[in-house]
């Protein structure tokens, strides 16, 4: 075979991040009571870097969607659920 | 007389296998592989799709068909009455990926309608989507959609 007969090798393409995905919800029924020990008194977590909600949620809950529990809870110290720094303690309820 | 007792044991044996399967396929969960299913007391009836929602949580503009900035929307129809409901919407990218999942606890007084969004700020990958909701841990109800450019 000749050079003209290379095939073109492609590249592995990458798996989209859905790690920022948003989600939310509400209804026309009304919320059921939350039983109180899914919130627990939660524990003490320093940011590292590299770190953002959801990869902190997926290490501590096991589902990176759980993010705004962690954030809700920190709403004092997280301006941008986005913008998370390293040193800053967070609160992880129920971890 | 010992071609007939054999043929019989091997009736008796087959007759066996297939009670035996019968039973075990009767335990499985019936709610996992159905398009709309029930929880205890509560049954999905419907998933509505959209970009957006009405104060009711209707859906004000429904489609299948997603651009890649929407926020996407489904709104989930629920019969019936319990003092408590675990709603949760799975949210899957064709690769098997799942995008989200979230969960609402609810007490249903009759039909309600219960919406779930995502939004993802830098835009959505093109391709198909399935939204699958579940009632109390089991599957109720599974829709498909499209991102398109």
């Amino acid at each position: 075979m000749s050079i003209f007969c290379w095939k073109e090798v492609k590249p592995p393409e990458s798996k989209p991040d859905f790690s920022n995905v948003r989600s939310g919800g509400s209804s026309t029924a009304s919320a059921a009571p939350q039983p109180t020990d899914t919130i627990g008194s939660g524990k003490a977590y320093v940011v590292v870097e590299g770190d953002s909600l959801s990869k902190i949620a997926r290490r501590e809950y096991g589902d990176a969607s759980k993010w705004p529990t962690i954030y809700e809870a920190n709403k004092e110290v997280i301006t941008d659920p986005d913008l998370i720094f390293p040193g800053q303690e967070l609160q992880i309820p129920g971890a | 007389m010992r071609t007939r007792l054999f043929g019989i044991s091997i009736l008796a044996l087959t007759l066996a296998a297939v009670l035996n399967a019968a039973c075990a396929r009767s335990s499985e969960n019936p709610g996992a592989t159905g398009t709309t299913g029930t929880g205890s007391g509560v049954r999905v009836s419907r998933i509505d799709m959209g970009r957006s929602l009405n104060a009711d949580r209707t859906i004000n503009d429904t489609t299948n068909s997603f651009k890649p900035n929407d926020t996407i929307y489904a709104s989930i129809v629920t019969e019936g009455i319990t003092a408590t409901t675990t709603l949760k919407a799975r949210w899957t990218y064709q690769d098997g990926q799942v995008v989200n999942e979230s969960t609402q606890t609810i007490a249903p007084a009759g039909d309600a309608r219960t919406e779930f969004h995502i939004a993802k700020p830098d835009g959505w990958p093109t391709g198909k989507y399935t939204v699958e909701v579940f009632l109390n841990g089991s599957s109720a109800a599974t829709r498909a959609f499209d991102v398109e450019r």
